[in-house]
């Protein structure tokens, strides 16, 4: 779906990327994280030729754009940011309606489709006609999530979209984020420096550093033994193969022995994480899963790990 | 209502410079000279009004023309000349402007014109730059990115947010114009500043108190106009 080719950015005399290569496939939410100045904001705005690339190529959609029309590449693809940017002096419906207004959508198309995105967002559609200065910062957020959407586009690019918001709105956003995912299947690349929030929303997870990807894979597999050092600290929270079994379903771990009698019975969608600390509380070393006939023994637990 | 004030200082201004008003103040000032008619005072205010509007709206134009042109990413590099410029416009008398210019354009409304447009290009310039530049980056940033062609961007984003700014510039270059223009009487412009001409010459107070009145009730009146209307739109 979207494709670096040896890119490299220069700002200056500094190099923002340096030969970077990826490759995003359609529907993966492909979180890009690292430390500030790592590159991961210049990389996202490559997509939509914000930034132009002084060697490389991207491909989106299979095509080099760098002969698209940027405004048209940008109106085929959504953008939301930390600092929303929303249009200060027209109401969160006008916000929403400016990308389809744009491709010449008809009046009704358009009220449908922000009454549609409203509810996605879980947004009360009596705030339609308020202004922007009216929203709180969580709602804001919302409505910048719901104006890249606004024309169904199937790319979507997010620039640390919750990095503005409390630490409790920001749990409900992404938890919003991963069913919108779950819902839509868009191709989703989201820049973050919360190595937490990388883990959780992305199917596929890149690090970088210094303008270079250290690691790129599935979460598990990143923070797994064998994975870059640099990655597992900054994704590892100093506990690394315990983020991984926080990663991994319980379900995949089981054994076709049946529990013994009385084992705690952990919830079909826990995950390996869960289930160590189900025995570290209940003191028992084999755990059923609800809905599956198997048991979880601790040494499958700790096998998980690796 | 912000624009009340000024218009009601119109309204006793104008009073004043009218026939009746002026005779009361010059049987004060113990004068017996004659008040200029009522009819020809209306003439002239609207031929004054005609003149100033003939020289702001080019500046207007041509002010807001270039505060956009110098705050695109190619007209940067005219932003030091064009604030010069328009500096030095400010900076010459009118009387001078008007004078130098009747050689070129010759008596009449033209030398005028022509110093009002130098007179209200700065207010303007300055207004839509500053307008321009008090739109935050995170909303222009925005535009752009979900996909706002440069034009678009300015139409919709840019321009909508920076008019009130712009639109006080407008107003100052508007009431500055109707001030300078009374200085055209002196280049053979017939405006509410020809009675004050005429009134120095004859050693008539009278005649000078009713252009001077006059020429003020007119510029309090277009604040006060342009200030309703700012008023109303910031409402809407």
């Amino acid at each position: 779906m979207i494709a670096f080719e040896e890119v490299t950015v220069r700002f200056g005399a500094t190099s923002a990327l340096d030969d970077v290569s990826l490759q995003v496939r359609p529907g993966e939410l492909c979180a890009l994280v690292g430390p500030s100045g790592s590159g991961k904001t210049t990389l996202l705005r490559l997509v939509n030729r914000l930034v132009t690339p002084h060697a490389g190529r991207v491909l989106v959609r299979g095509e080099d754009i760098s002969r698209a029309d940027g405004p048209a590449l940008r109106r085929s693809i959504g953008y939301a940011m930390q600092s929303v940017g929303l249009f200060p002096h027209r109401t969160v419906a006008q916000n929403i309606a400016t990308v389809p207004r744009m491709l010449g959508w008809d009046g009704t198309r358009i009220a449908r489709r922000v009454a549609e995105l409203l509810a996605l967002l879980g947004l009360d559609a009596a705030l339609a006609d308020r202004l922007p200065r009216a929203l709180s910062g969580g709602q804001a957020q919302r409505v910048g999530i719901a104006r890249a959407l606004a024309a169904d586009p199937d790319i979507l690019l997010m620039d640390e979209p919750f990095g503005a918001v409390d630490p409790i709105t920001r749990r409900g956003l992404r938890a919003e984020l991963r069913r919108i995912h779950a819902e839509t299947r868009k191709t989703i690349l989201l820049v973050t420096h919360d190595p937490e929030e990388a883990l959780e929303l992305g199917t596929h997870v890149v690090v970088l550093r210094e303008g270079r990807i250290v690691a790129d894979g599935s979460p598990a597999a990143i923070i797994g033994p064998g994975g870059d050092g640099f990655a597992r600290d900054l994704l590892g929270g100093g506990q690394p193969a315990l983020r991984r079994l926080s990663l991994l379903p319980a379900t995949e771990a089981l054994q076709p022995a049946p529990p013994p009698p009385g084992a705690p019975e952990l919830p079909a969608a826990a995950s390996l994480a869960d289930a160590l600390s189900v025995m570290a509380e209940t003191g028992c070393d084999c755990l059923a899963v609800a809905g599956h006939s198997g048991s979880l023994p601790i040494a499958a637990v700790l096998r998980g790990g690796r | 209502m912000r624009g009340l004030p000024p218009l009601l200082l119109a309204l006793l201004l104008a009073l004043l410079a009218a026939p009746a008003g002026a005779r009361l103040l010059s049987q004060a000032l113990g004068a017996t000279a004659e008040p200029f008619p009522a009819d020809r005072l209306i003439g002239l205010a609207v031929t004054h009004a005609g003149l100033s509007l003939a020289g702001v709206l080019p500046a207007a134009l041509l002010g807001i023309g270039l505060g956009i042109a110098v705050t695109r990413g190619a007209g940067q590099g005219l932003r030091p000349a064009a604030d010069a410029l328009a500096a030095a416009a400010q900076a010459v008398p009118p009387v001078v402007v008007v004078a130098l210019a009747v050689p070129a354009f010759g008596f009449g409304l033209w030398p005028t014109a022509f110093a009002l447009l130098l007179y209200g290009l700065m207010p303007v310039l300055r207004a839509t730059v500053a307008g321009l530049e008090s739109v935050p980056p995170d909303a222009r940033a925005a535009a752009i990115a979900i996909g706002l062609p440069p034009a678009r961007v300015l139409a919709e984003v840019e321009w909508p947010l920076a008019w009130p700014v712009v639109l006080d510039g407008l107003r100052v270059a508007l009431v500055l114009g109707i001030a300078t223009a009374a200085v055209g009487a002196l280049a053979g412009a017939t405006t509410l500043g020809t009675p004050i001409v005429l009134g120095l010459q004859n050693q008539n107070q009278v005649l000078v108190v009713q252009g001077a009145a006059a020429t003020a009730a007119l510029a309090f009146a277009a604040e006060g106009l342009l200030l309703a209307v700012a008023g109303r739109r910031a409402a809407a």
